[in-house]
């Protein structure tokens, strides 16, 4: 009789305890953001394009670039990330799919592309809109559960012109978890990292000293003495880079500074009124995904 | 009457996990399926993208254009304007 009640009580427990891992273990790892799991990634764009206003991009393009001309369709490059466990032939299928459901569209593959990421595979987009025929290229990189995908597009009559630009940009795709090391001098590497660690100090000596803890960012003394010179070198003495990595770099330490801060405090906003223009830079707004 | 009881209490347990079960595995099959559905959006993000950013490009050397002829004309009208009032002098 004893064993019997024993059985009865245990069951419930046997049955429920099941129930507990599989609840709670992969669901924080699924719904992690963007911005904690994926590595960085960036392309430097040729010379004299301008960076576009992150308003008019998608949600998964982390940067997009373009080229001023008379034509009625100027060139355009992007850069869009998204999770994915597929291979690189399995993800290819499924965006065949997506681009030949419109009957406008014809998507075509390509051959490979080697970048400073590894091998991607080139594809092609054309469609015809109301401002005419156009061509994309489309070049996927599957690297780390993620999908890198750049997006090259002109007109088809404009396309011979700018083809070459696009596969140069195309070979710069790189990604990394250390923007600081994919400079490749030794020198200008070490000089970035003392300089970054002498702000983040600075920074630091502030919040132990400011009685405005959450403004201190803004704060007009440190903005001249500490973060205006960190910005204009990065611009300045970074330009071989590209814009991509300045804009990453700048906003990476940025966001490191305001980790600093007690999560009860307010965080500033991370766009300075003073920021100073990047190169051919029309708008910078930082973007949440990156 | 302890036997009913207990048999309903374990009755009870059993289908309230087995119901936990079956939302655990819906729960799975969903994000599953939202995940697939979400697959290729960087493709097409890009894709869309890049016609918007081509589109407002040429836009913004529409406008640049327009403000060149724009400053000329004026420079032009206030030399004119200046010339004639010379002129009426």
């Amino acid at each position: 009789m004893p064993l019997r009640k024993l059985f009865f009580f245990l069951i419930p427990f046997a049955l429920s305890a099941d129930i507990v891992p599989k609840e709670t273990a992969p669901q924080s790892a699924k719904h992690a953001p963007l911005d904690q799991t994926s590595p960085l990634c960036y392309i430097t764009p040729p010379k004299g394009w301008e960076i576009a206003a992150s308003k008019n991009l998608s949600k998964s393009v982390q940067i997009a670039f373009f080229k001023k001309t008379s034509s009625s369709f100027s060139p355009s490059i992007n850069l869009a990330v998204e999770k994915s466990t597929l291979s690189l032939q399995e993800y290819l299928k499924v965006i065949r799919k997506i681009h030949e459901a419109d009957h406008r569209n014809r998507w075509r593959q390509l051959g490979k592309v080697h970048t400073q990421a590894g091998i991607g595979q080139l594809t092609e987009i054309d469609t015809t809109t109301e401002w005419g025929s156009i061509r994309m290229l489309q070049l996927i990189v599957v690297k780390h559960g993620h999908a890198y995908v750049i997006t090259a597009a002109a007109s088809k009559e404009d396309m011979a012109q700018y083809y070459k630009e696009f596969q140069t940009t195309f070979r710069t795709l790189q990604v990394t978890s250390d923007l600081i090391g994919a400079i490749p001098q030794m020198q200008r590497r070490e000089s970035l990292q003392l300089e970054s660690e002498h702000l983040l100090s600075a920074w630091q000596d502030l919040l132990s000293t400011s009685a405005k803890e959450a403004s201190s960012f803004n704060d007009p003394a440190f903005q001249k003495a500490h973060w205006i010179p960190f910005q204009n070198k990065v611009i300045q003495d970074y330009e071989d880079m590209g814009a991509h990595w300045q804009v990453l770099v700048l906003k990476a330490i940025q966001e490191n500074m305001l980790s600093l801060m007690s999560p009860c405090e307010e965080a500033p906003s991370l766009q300075n009124p003073e920021v100073a223009k990047l190169p051919e830079q029309t708008e910078i707004e930082t973007k949440e995904e990156i | 009457m302890r036997k009913i009881v207990t048999a309903a209490l374990v009755c009870s347990i059993v289908f309230s996990s087995s119901q936990l079960f079956a939302d655990n595995d819906l729960d799975q099959y969903k994000e599953e399926t939202e995940a697939l559905w979400r697959t290729g959006t960087g493709s097409q993000d890009g894709a869309y993208s890049a016609i918007v950013v081509s589109m407002l490009g040429w836009g913004l050397g529409l406008g640049a254009a327009i403000a060149i002829i724009a400053s000329v004309l004026h420079q032009s009208t206030a030399s004119t304007a200046h010339t004639t009032a010379h002129t009426c002098h």
